[in-house]
């Protein structure tokens, strides 16, 4: 059992230092700077904007309700 | 209705990321060999499309007052100019399949069908149901009310709404 575990242990730190697994990756087809400021815009675009959403409705909700 | 439109953002929001994440990992936008989109067409379409906007949001105005004809009458000429857009953009497809831009073309036809397709689907089921809704306002049996009117013409204004964005995001970047 320990050996197993000792196994699967020495397996991840492996792959772990062989990066070029991670080519794999469909969303990593370029490794530029300007896809890499892509993806922090868009996570934070993306992360965002439901957030917005939900505050302007819950807002909007409560201004209706303060007039009647 | 409102959580339709907070999914409905979301769906564009999602498809405007993955143009600009696509797009950044590529050295030549738009890609050598493939036609360059019609920009001023475009801009005049944008203006129609805007000003049907600002006729619903005036209609819905005189249909707030009653004035039920004169409100369907406005109604009618947003959805004319909403038509005139959806037909213009369907010849500049025409126009642009010619040239040689199709959806497989490159990653760059992909995109652009994607996004201004799925915006052009939402803009033929607005459309239709306005029409409808149109159709029935004022009917002596079964009429539409103001009321019932307003989630469709907030379905426009998003539709008009989101069309800037996508333009200037396709078009002019």
């Amino acid at each position: 059992m320990h050996l197993v575990r000792f196994l699967q242990i020495q397996l991840l730190l492996s792959i772990s230092h062989v990066p070029g697994i991670a080519n794999a990756c469909a969303v990593c087809f370029s490794s530029s700077e300007e896809t890499l400021e892509a993806f922090y815009v868009t996570t934070i675009f993306l992360t965002l904007l439901p957030v917005v959403m939900l505050f302007s409705i819950g807002y909007w909700i409560y201004r209706k309700h303060r007039k009647t | 209705m409102l959580i339709f439109m907070v999914t409905e953002a979301m769906f564009f929001a999602a498809l405007i990321s993955a143009y600009m994440v696509i797009r950044a990992g590529l050295d030549e936008w738009p890609p050598w060999g493939q036609p360059r989109l019609p920009v001023e067409t475009t801009a005049f379409n944008t203006l129609l499309l805007l000003a049907s906007g600002l006729l619903m949001a005036y209609s819905r105005a005189l249909l707030q007052k009653n004035k039920i004809l004169e409100g369907r009458q406005w109604l009618g000429i947003s959805i004319l100019l909403g038509t005139f857009f959806l037909i213009s953009q369907g010849n500049e497809w025409v126009q642009l399949i010619n040239f040689g831009l199709t959806i497989s073309s490159s990653v760059y036809g992909g995109l652009f069908y994607l996004i201004i397709g799925a915006h052009g689907f939402h803009v033929i089921g607005a459309l239709t149901i306005l029409i409808f809704a149109w159709n029935r306002l004022g009917a002596s049996r079964n009429p539409i009310t103001p009321e019932g009117l307003f989630p469709l013409q907030i379905f426009w204004y998003f539709v008009v709404c989101v069309w800037p964005i996508l333009y200037v995001l396709v078009y002019l970047t």
